[in-house]
């Protein structure tokens, strides 16, 4: 039997619709969308029609999902196309008048890239890219799975609101697609003991932790040292004996759990030994100062000065080879495992979509070569998780994330400790609201909108922002408006204050922060 | 029409003629919470601004022993959160401290029918001042008082570098921004990009009669002989009190009455005091910790001259101070002390960090009375007519009926 490759992509932006566009806001989605999830969604459409076994587990947040579905977006992001397409015509022009052809050819290849994009937008997706991966996954190998409601980093999180974000990720999901979820994504991979139970309780057969949550020892640094002024909390875990080589079933509990593969995961995330970093591959940071482009390649990854500009030609032959000297890895990793008894191991690899093509511009050809090698391997072999079979053996996983130092550091710091507090005060006020739901119209959409700000309140978003001191003013000045909502909201249905005036602007904020409208009108839970 | 509040306040006397606007202030400060100058321009800048009729609520952090409402001078103070507590996490305190002001906001402004302006006084009010603004859709004024890239010459630390960014934000999304100095107007153009015509300069004012009272017991008992140097302001290097104490030694050779009073708390306190040690100046120097209205009046009135030797300063309200109980003043040639102060009229400026300057003109106002009394008239005249808080409160209500205007509506108009 070949050994089962589980490949798990998880994909998640934050409700940036109608929050600011650039430098932060819409930007951002509009950027996963045409170097991440387009290239990402053609790739596996091409695997099918050849032929080639292409199975994936692939995770997608509500947020991004609604923001997806969304007519508004949709234009927005062919106007964001166009931008970018006139941007790289004139950077064109203008790198030919100085006569630097070698950026000029990369130019006109992002004219190209951006009109390409905006035509397969429209006509092969529709405009729309959820149903087209309703579409991929009703008909192949690729099972589409949930998340928490708006990404909230779930262990830390009080009861009701763990509820609402496993149920409201469920109910988001079987809107779009039209069928049960089976796994659910845990954000971050944090997990705790008990959320097993609620995520039984919604009918979710399996989900996934790190590594060391099952084998325990030293956690993966997934993320590059903080900054200087950071101290992270390493965990320490306790070796457990274990192995990710196969699922195993919650302790007493009904459900599979999936550990990821520390091996796996390295390849590809870490910075000194990864694919990312090499020197061929486009570099991230360093932009066109006139258009933002990135015209350049890694050359040293230490620095940016002296970066040589970019060929992409040589980087995806580049990709190639890395794609074959990953799936050699993997298949020593899996005689390896053999070696230690396990007749068929699992191999689980879990990544941020938005890795692929966003991050690493190459991602998406590695990946694909990858999946093309997999499907000639004699050691290997690309699964679903109900083709590994029921879990024989039981485990007890470990508090834990695939975040910096292994468990809650990343999102529970000196720097988040006060959101928290509020998180939680959030989750309080609600639960006194819901007790009008049973009122009139107007006091159900109240309510319903109050959901809809607590739950954008609990996105790990903010958290992970302010921890890493990115965009944080962003994230504090949404984190604070949307409390600051909560509270209006609760101010006037406490004191019965449902005047013209708060109607008027109760449907300006049910338009503001619209997700989940098609399925919480006036929504109480 | 006339709400409740307005007849109550036009029968209580506090009300001039002039326009009605509701205020919502957030303070980080607010008395008896008194780090700096902030607290004082905010009580002050309120209950002159209730004079010209406006309705003002203030919010600001609790303090032990003080009520969490109370209406002070006509003026609304709403106390919230948990008072700063030594050695806490202090950003974490000041954003826990808008999100209380926040709550507190929500529902006060549904309780008084709905603020006209926002005014945020500082970074440390800034979220709360933003929130509140965009989701009331209230116009936001603020006060930039200082920056932090001024503050500390520069950015040096992350924290540092996150509140210039606060600043920032709240400097770009104000409809409009007070500052109090020339200086300061130039700072905020060139570290934030906000254009100079959106930021209006209102001096800060200094109200004589409070300088007035005596202590009944004083902890300080200042013979007649002394001759007195004061330094009032927080212990810390941009105030340039280092400078002062070194140049201290010069000037008791040529005055030895000379006798050195350093008032104010901060983090330079312990090396000042081991700096008097090391130049034998122990007895001749007294570290009075932070003084209260009474005591600093009762050091101001024995005092021959006040010493303000900064290094940064965006206004400089001690000096005003000092001008105002009749204290000649020498200080730093820099931001607006350099404003305040014109050299042989109504004090003295010296360069900033020269020991040898400072010492000279110290020995000339403890000598020379008659300069002394020169400088003293003019300083007094000088602040009885601009840094009057009618004219400052007067002046701050027209930038909220521009930006109303700005915005469309009308502010109901008493006379």
């Amino acid at each position: 039997m070949k050994s089962k490759i589980l490949l798990v992509l998880h994909s998640h932006i934050p409700y940036v619709k109608r929050q600011g566009r650039w430098p932060f806001g819409e930007v951002w989605l509009f950027e996963a969308m045409a170097e991440t999830y387009i290239p990402l969604i053609q790739a596996w459409i091409r695997l099918e029609d050849a032929g080639i076994n292409n199975a994936l587990s692939f995770s997608f947040s509500p947020t991004l999902l609604e923001q997806l579905k969304s007519t508004y977006i949709q234009q927005e992001f062919i106007s964001y196309l166009q931008e970018r397409e006139a941007l790289a015509l004139e950077d064109e022009r203008y790198y030919m008048s100085r006569g630097e052809k070698d950026i000029a050819r990369m130019a006109s290849f992002y004219q190209r890239f951006y009109r390409d994009i905006r035509r397969d937008f429209i006509v092969e997706f529709g405009k729309d890219i959820v149903g087209t991966i309703k579409r991929v996954q009703d008909k192949g190998r690729v099972e589409i799975i949930t998340t928490a409601a708006t990404h909230a980093y779930l262990p830390l999180l009080d009861s009701r609101g763990l509820e609402y974000q496993v149920q409201w990720g469920k109910r988001v999901y079987e809107h779009y697609f039209n069928r049960e979820p089976q796994g659910f994504w845990l954000p971050e991979c944090g997990y705790f003991h008990g959320i097993e139970d609620i995520l039984i309780d919604n009918g979710f057969k399996y989900f996934y932790v790190d590594s060391h949550a099952i084998e325990g020892g030293k956690p993966i640094e997934v993320f590059s040292e903080g900054g200087e002024e950071t101290e992270i909390e390493i965990a320490t875990f306790a070796r457990t004996g274990l192995s990710t080589y196969r699922p195993y079933r919650i302790k007493d509990k009904d459900i599979t759990v999936y550990g990821r593969n520390s091996m796996v995961s390295h390849q590809v995330w870490s910075a000194d030994y990864g694919y990312p970093g090499d020197s061929d591959y486009r570099e991230f940071h360093k932009q066109d100062q006139r258009s933002g482009f990135k015209y350049w390649k890694v050359t040293d990854r230490r620095t940016l000065n002296g970066k040589q500009i970019y060929n992409p030609e040589q980087a995806t032959l580049r990709a190639k080879q890395h794609a074959v000297h990953f799936v050699k890895s993997l298949e020593e990793n899996s005689r390896e495992a053999r070696k230690l008894g396990f007749t068929t191991p699992s191999i689980v690899g879990c990544y941020d979509t938005e890795l692929f093509g966003h991050w690493w511009w190459e991602g998406v050809s590695w990946l694909e070569e990858v999946i093309k090698e997999i499907h000639f391997s004699s050691e290997l072999e690309l699964a679903l998780p109900y083709e590994v079979g029921p879990a024989k053996h039981q485990a007890q996983v470990f508090e834990s994330s695939w975040g910096m130092g292994g468990k809650h550091y990343v999102w529970d710091n000196n720097e988040t400790a006060w959101m928290w507090e509020i998180i939680k005060k959030a989750g309080k006020e609600y639960e006194v609201l819901k007790n009008y739901a049973d009122g009139s119209d107007i006091q159900r959409l109240a309510v319903g909108q109050a959901l809809k700000e607590l739950m954008l309140i609990q996105s790990s978003d903010w958290l992970f922002m302010v921890s890493n001191n990115l965009t944080r003013d962003y994230a504090m000045k949404r984190f604070f408006e949307h409390y600051t909502k909560l509270l209006r909201l609760s101010n006037c249905l406490r004191n019965n204050k449902i005047d013209e005036e708060f109607v008027k602007w109760l449907h300006q904020i049910e338009y503001e922060d619209d997700f989940f409208n098609q399925i919480i009108p006036g929504g109480s839970i | 029409m006339k709400t409740d509040y307005l007849v109550k306040l036009i029968n209580s006397g506090y009300l001039n003629e002039g326009i009605f606007v509701k205020v919502l202030l957030f303070s980080w400060e607010y008395p008896p919470h008194m780090f700096g100058g902030l607290g004082q321009h905010v009580f002050d800048l309120s209950r002159f601004m209730v004079q010209q009729g406006a309705e003002i609520h203030i919010i600001t952090p609790r303090v032990e022993n003080c009520p969490d409402y109370q209406e002070e001078n006509g003026v609304h103070i709403h106390r919230v959160g948990s008072s700063y507590q030594e050695g806490e996490n202090f950003k974490s305190w000041t954003f826990r401290f808008n999100s209380d002001a926040i709550r507190e906001a929500v529902v006060i402004n549904s309780r008084i029918g709905g603020f006209d302006i926002i005014h945020a006084h500082d970074w440390l009010v800034a979220y709360a001042g933003r929130a509140v603004t965009k989701i009331f859709e209230i116009p936001l004024v603020t006060t930039i008082h200082a920056t932090e890239h001024g503050r500390n010459l520069g950015l040096h630390n992350r924290m540092q570098m996150e509140i210039n960014e606060i600043e920032k934000n709240l400097a770009l999304e104000a409809d409009r921004v007070i500052c109090c100095s020339q200086y300061m107007q130039d700072e905020i153009t060139s570290l934030f990009g906000r254009p100079r015509d959106d930021i209006v300069i209102i001096p800060n004012g200094v109200d004589p009669d409070i300088f007035l009272p005596m202590p009944t017991d004083s902890r300080f008992n200042i013979s007649e002989e002394d001759k007195v140097i004061v330094f009032l302001g927080r212990l810390v290097p941009e105030k340039g009190v280092w400078y002062l104490v070194n140049s201290f030694s010069r000037v008791l050779a040529e005055v030895p009455q000379a006798r050195l009073y350093i008032g104010g708390k901060g983090p330079l306190l312990g090396e000042l005091k081991r700096l008097t040690q090391k130049l034998g100046l122990a007895d001749k120097v007294v570290f009075t910790g932070f003084v209260y209205h009474e005591e600093r009046n009762y050091i101001y009135h024995k005092a021959r001259v006040a010493v303000f030797p900064s290094l940064y300063e965006p206004f400089g309200i001690v000096a005003l101070e000092a001008m105002a109980t009749s204290t000649p003043v020498i200080v730093g040639d820099v931001g607006g002390l350099a404003d305040i102060v014109e050299d042989e009229v109504t004090g003295l400026k010296v360069i900033p960090a020269n020991e040898e300057e400072l010492a000279k003109a110290i020995t000339r106002v403890l000598n020379d009375e008659s300069l002394a009394d020169n400088l003293c008239n003019n300083a007094s005249n000088m602040i009885a007519s601009v840094y009057n808080w009618e004219v400052i409160a007067r002046s701050t209500i027209r930038i909220y009926e521009q930006v109303l205007e700005k915005k469309g509506k009308q502010l109901f108009n008493l006379g």
